[in-house]
C-alpha cells in the first residue's frame, strides 16, 4: 500500500505534535544520568584529575577512549548522508536525519572529552589561536592543535548540513501547528516560503555541502588517530593508523546509525518509513566495514609480527596472550565473528539481526579504542616504566553519562523536529 | 479577500499606516505540480512578466521544470571563501610561528607538513561557512516580508502567484487561473517607496 | 661561548645507593605522593634508578641505571604540547615551562623514557618539611607536567654569577643535585660544546652507548657501560 502525501506528513509530524507519558518519564531517568556524570566531573575539577585512575605510564585511559568511540561514532551521518546524497541513492531518504543527528550530537560529546581529561582544564581555551598578552600562539606541531581545527570545523559542517534541510520541515510545522508552537516554528524556520528560487538555493547549499563534508570527515577521524601515530610508542608508530581509524569510525557510526534508528521503528511507530529494507541495505553495509575493520587488523599485526622488533612484540603478545587477552578476543568476536552470520545470510538480515549486530559491533570498537590505547601505553620501551591501568568510578560515571547524554539528545531532538525528513519523503513519492 | 498574513514588525507597521500602498496579488492553489506548470505557462501566454511569476511548493520540484532553471553563483562564492580562508589559514599558522619562533624536536620553526593541515582545515571552514551565509542571504532571509505563502501548501498544494496585478488585468488572469485550481485574490500593504 | 649541557653516567661506578634520587627531591621541591598513590604507580622521582639482575646465583650481578630526562635533541615530548610548555631552549635543554602546562599529558606519552612525572592532585607538604622547600625553585599545580631539568635553576645561577664577575664558567660548575650528591661519582655534568671537558671526554669513550639509541631521539646523557674485571682499555 503506498501511502498518500498527507498521510506521511500526519505520521512524521506526529512525534513533534503529540508527546506520551514515555518522553517525560525517558527525559528525567535519562537527565538523572547525565546530571551524575556531570557532577562527577565539577569533583573532578575540584579535587584534581587524580581521581581518575590514570597513572603513570598510562597516562591516557577512559577519556581518550571516548574521545576517540564518539569522534569515530559522529562518521555515521556523512557516509550516509553525503555519500548517498551524491550517489542519488534513493534508500537514503528516510535516514538522513537521523544520521545527521547522530553526527552533531555525536561530536559534540565527543569534543567534550579533551576538556574532560585536561589535568587543568579551565585553561582549554589556550588550545583556540587568539592573540593572547604572553604574544603565544598555539603550537600547530601538534596533533591536538590540529584536533581543534578539525573537529571545530567538522561541528560547524555536519550542523550546517544538518540545519539547512530541517527549514521547509520547521516551515510545515508553522502550518501546521497552531498557538505557542506556530511562534517558535515560524521564527526557527527563518521565513521559508518555498518558493522556486529558495529550493533552488537548498538543493545547490546541499550539493555543495555533501562534497565538502566528507573530505572534512575523512580529515577529522585521520588526525584523531594521528594523536597516537605521531609518537614513538610501540603499536602506535604506525602508517595504519589513518585509513584504520577512519574505516573503524565509520564502521561504529552504521552501527550506531542502525541502534538509533530501531529505537526511534518501535517508541515512535515509524514502522513504515524507516522499513527492513533501510535495514537490509545498512546491514550490508555493516558487512562490508566489518571485513575492511578485519582486514585492517590482520594487516596491522601480520606487519608487526613479522618484524618481530622487541617493544612491539611485547605488546601485541600482551593482548594477544597477556593480560588483555580476553578483550581482545572479546573484541573479536563482537566486531567479526558475532556479526558476520547475522549480516551475511539474508535470511537473519531483519530489524533484529542487524539490531543485535549493531549493538555487538558498538561494544567491540569501544574495547578496540580501549586496546590501541592503553596497552601499548602500559608496556613501553623501559621495563621499569611499565604499569597497569584501572579506571575509578568518576570515569565509569562520565562514561555512562555520555551514553546517556546522547540518548537524552537525540529523544529531545525528535520531539522538537520531525526525525525523518517530510519534505524529501515527499519529493521521493513522485519520483 | 483574506486577511493580511504579512508579518509586520512594528516599525513597519508603523511605515504602513502612514505610507501604504495596497499591492493586488492573485494566487491559485493547484493540486498537482503539471496544473502549476499549465498555469504558468497560461500566464506567460497572458502577457505577465517571468519576474512577476512565484511559485512555491513544499517540496523541490525541479525535475518539472515550471520555472527556467536558475543559476546560482553560490558554487564560485564557496570557491572563493574557501580560497580567503585557505590564505588565511597558512598566514595564521606560519606568521605566528615566526613571531614567537620556539624550537621543538630539531624541527624547523616554521614547519610546512602541520601548516599545510591547518590550511587545509580552514580551506574546508571557508566552504562551509560561505555555503551556509549565502544560503542564508540569498535563499531565507531574504524577500522575507515580500509575498507570503498560504497555508495550503504546506498540505501539498502548489502556489503559482502574479505579484502585484494592476486593476485592468485582473479579471483576465482570474479568468485564466481559474481552470488549474482555487483562486484567491490578496491585498498586501507595502511601503511607499516614493517617500 | 654558548653552552651545550650533557651528562655522562658511569654505570660501572653506580652503586645504587639512590642520594640522586634524595638530592633531586630536595633541591626541585618535588613532592612525596604517599604510599596509596605510589602504589598506583604515580611517583614523581625525576631520576629513578634502575635495578637489573644478570644471571644465575652465584654468578649473580645487579646492574643499577639511573634514568633521567635525556634532554633529547630530537625530542618527541616537544612537538607534541599544544601549548609550548615543552620546548628546546638555546642551550639544547628540554625546557618545561609550568605556567604554560594545561596537562594533556601527551608529552609524557610521546616519551621513550617515560622520565615526566605528572601532579595528579596538589602537592602537599607535611609540617615541618615545607620548611625545606627550595626557594629557587617554583611548585607545580595540579595538572601539570614535571621533569629533570638538569638542575636549571643552578645552571642559570652560574652563568649570572660568572656574567657579573666578567669571567667563563668553569669546570665543574654549575653542578646539578644528582651530580653534587653522587658519592662514587658516577655522574659528570658539563658542557658538550666544550671539546675538552670531561663529560666530551667521557662521551667519546669507548664505553659509552645511549639509552634507546635505536628511536633516533638523539639523548644528550651518554651511559658508560661496565667492564669485565680484566679489561683495561677504558
Amino acid at each position: 500500500m503506498t501511502k498518500t502525501a498527507e498521510q506521511m506528513q500526519r505520521d512524521l509530524l506526529r512525534p513533534v505534535i503529540e508527546t506520551s507519558w514515555r518522553f517525560p518519564v525517558a527525559v528525567a531517568a535519562l537527565g538523572i544520568f547525565v546530571i551524575a556524570g556531570f557532577s562527577a566531573w565539577m569533583y573532578q575539577v575540584y579535587t584534581g584529575i587524580g581521581v581518575a585512575g590514570i597513572n603513570r605510564p598510562v597516562f591516557w585511559g577512559f577519556y581518550i577512549t571516548n574521545f576517540v568511540f564518539w569522534i569515530g561514532i559522529s562518521h555515521a551521518g556523512t557516509l550516509i548522508s553525503a555519500i548517498l546524497r551524491i550517489s542519488n541513492a534513493t534508500w537514503r531518504r528516510p535516514i538522513t536525519r537521523c544520521a545527521e543527528v547522530i553526527t552533531v550530537f555525536a561530536l559534540m560529546i565527543g569534543a567534550i572529552f579533551p576538556l574532560i581529561h585536561l589535568g587543568r582544564s579551565w585553561q582549554f581555551f589556550w588550545l583556540a589561536p587568539y592573540p593572547s598578552e604572553r604574544g603565544l600562539w598555539p603550537n600547530y606541531r601538534s596533533p591536538l592543535v590540529w584536533d581543534f581545527f578539525a573537529i571545530n570545523t567538522y561541528l560547524i559542517g555536519s550542523i550546517t548540513f544538518l540545519i539547512l534541510p530541517i527549514i521547509p520541515d520547521c516551515a510545515l510545522l508553522r502550518d501546521t501547528c497552531v498557538g505557542w508552537r506556530r511562534k517558535v516554528y515560524s521564527i526557527l524556520c527563518l521565513g521559508w516560503r518555498g518558493t522556486q528560487r529558495q529550493w533552488h538555493q537548498l538543493e545547490a547549499a546541499m550539493r555543495i555541502m555533501s562534497v565538502v563534508i566528507i573530505p572534512v570527515a575523512v580529515s577529522v577521524h585521520t588526525i584523531v588517530s594521528w594523536d597516537f601515530a605521531m609518537t614513538p610508542v610501540p603499536m602506535w608508530h604506525s602508517t595504519i593508523f589513518a585509513p584504520y581509524f577512519v574505516a573503524g569510525a565509520i564502521f561504529s557510526g552504521i552501527a550506531a546509525l542502525i541502534i538509533a534508528m530501531a529505537f526511534l521503528r518501535s517508541f515512535l511507530h515509524l514502522e513504515e518509513y524507516l522499513n527492513p529494507q533501510c535495514f537490509d541495505n545498512l546491514g550490508k553495509l555493516l558487512l562490508v566495514m566489518s571485513l575492511l575493520w578485519f582486514y585492517f587488523i590482520f594487516a596491522e599485526r601480520l606487519t608487526t609480527w613479522y618484524g618481530n622488533t622487541r617493544s612491539e612484540m611485547a605488546v601485541l603478545w600482551l593482548t594477544q596472550r597477556g593480560s588483555y587477552r580476553g578483550l581482545f578476543w572479546l573484541m573479536l568476536c563482537c566486531n567479526f565473528v558475532f556479526p558476520f552470520p547475522l549480516l551475511a545470510i539474508k535470511k537473519l538480515r531483519t530489524v533484529l539481526g542487524t539490531f543485535l549486530a549493531s549493538i555487538t559491533v558498538v561494544i567491540g570498537m569501544w574495547i578496540e579504542r580501549y586496546l590501541i590505547i592503553v596497552p601499548s601505553l602500559s608496556h613501553k620501551f623501559l621495563p621499569y616504566a611499565w604499569g597497569t591501568y584501572r579506571p575509578t568510578w568518576v570515569e565509569i560515571t562520565i562514561t555512562a553519562a555520555t551514553f546517556c547524554g546522547m540518548a537524552l539528545l537525540y529523544i529531545l531532538f525528535s520531539k522538537i523536529v520531525p526525525i525523518v525528513s517530510v519534505w524529501e519523503l515527499k519529493a521521493g513519492l513522485r519520483q | 479577500m483574506r486577511p493580511e498574513r504579512v508579518p509586520l514588525g512594528s516599525r513597519q507597521r508603523q511605515l504602513s499606516v502612514r505610507l501604504m500602498t495596497s499591492e493586488n496579488d492573485i494566487v491559485v492553489l493547484c493540486s498537482e505540480p503539471d496544473l502549476a506548470k499549465q498555469s504558468v505557462n497560461a500566464l506567460l501566454a497572458a502577457g505577465v512578466r517571468r519576474s512577476e511569476i512565484i511559485v512555491m511548493s513544499s517540496e523541490p520540484l525541479e525535475e518539472y521544470g515550471i520555472t527556467p532553471h536558475q543559476r546560482t553563483i553560490m558554487p564560485w562564492l564557496v570557491v572563493c571563501g574557501a580560497i580567503v580562508f585557505g590564505i588565511g589559514g597558512f598566514l595564521l599558522a606560519s606568521l605566528t610561528q615566526k613571531s614567537y619562533p620556539i624550537h621543538t624536536g630539531g624541527m624547523q620553526v616554521v614547519t610546512l607538513w602541520s601548516d599545510g593541515i591547518i590550511t587545509y582545515e580552514l580551506t574546508m571552514l571557508g566552504a562551509i561557512l560561505t555555503t551556509g551565509v549565502v544560503f542564508l542571504l540569498t535563499g531565507v532571509l531574504v524577500g522575507r516580508r515580500q509575498f507570503p505563502g498560504e497555508p495550503e501548501v504546506s498540505g501539498g498544494k502548489v502556489l503559482v502567484g502574479v505579484v502585484s496585478v494592476p486593476a485592468s488585468a485582473r479579471k483576465e488572469i482570474i479568468e485564466r487561473l481559474k481552470a488549474f485550481g482555487e483562486v484567491r485574490q490578496r491585498q498586501r500593504p507595502s511601503p511607499d517607496l516614493r517617500a | 661561548m654558548s653552552h651545550r649541557w650533557g651528562m655522562a653516567v658511569d654505570l660501572d661506578r653506580c652503586t645504587g645507593c639512590s642520594a640522586c634520587v634524595v638530592a633531586c627531591q630536595a633541591e626541585n621541591n618535588i613532592p612525596t605522593v604517599g604510599e596509596e598513590a605510589a602504589r598506583r604507580g604515580r611517583t614523581m622521582h625525576w631520576i629513578r634508578i634502575e635495578r637489573y639482575y644478570e644471571g644465575e646465583f652465584p654468578n649473580l650481578r645487579v646492574k643499577f641505571q639511573p634514568v633521567l630526562c635525556q634532554q633529547c635533541d630530537n625530542a618527541p615530548c616537544e612537538p607534541v604540547c599544544p601549548t609550548y610548555a615543552s620546548y628546546h631552549t638555546a642551550e639544547g635543554l628540554n625546557g618545561q615551562v609550568y605556567n604554560r602546562c594545561i596537562g594533556t599529558r601527551y608529552c609524557a606519552n610521546a616519551c621513550p623514557y617515560t622520565v615526566r612525572t605528572f601532579n595528579f592532585f596538589n602537592p602537599v607538604w607535611d609540617k615541618p618539611l615545607d620548611l625545606q622547600l627550595n626557594p629557587d625553585v617554583s611548585i607545580r599545580q595540579v595538572g601539570m607536567m614535571e621533569k629533570c631539568t638538569f638542575c636549571v635553576q643552578r645552571i642559570k645561577a652560574t652563568e649570572i654569577q660568572a656574567e657579573a664577575e666578567g669571567r667563563e664558567l668553569t669546570e665543574g660548575e654549575p653542578t646539578p643535585a644528582c651530580v653534587q650528591s653522587c658519592a662514587p661519582k658516577a655522574i659528570t655534568f658539563g658542557d658538550l660544546n666544550d671539546p675538552e671537558s670531561e663529560v666530551s671526554r667521557l662521551a667519546r669513550s669507548r664505553r659509552g652507548t645511549k639509552l634507546l639509541d635505536e628511536l633516533g631521539t638523539q639523548p644528550k646523557i651518554t651511559y658508560l657501560q661496565r667492564d669485565s674485571w680484566d679489561d683495561k682499555n677504558s
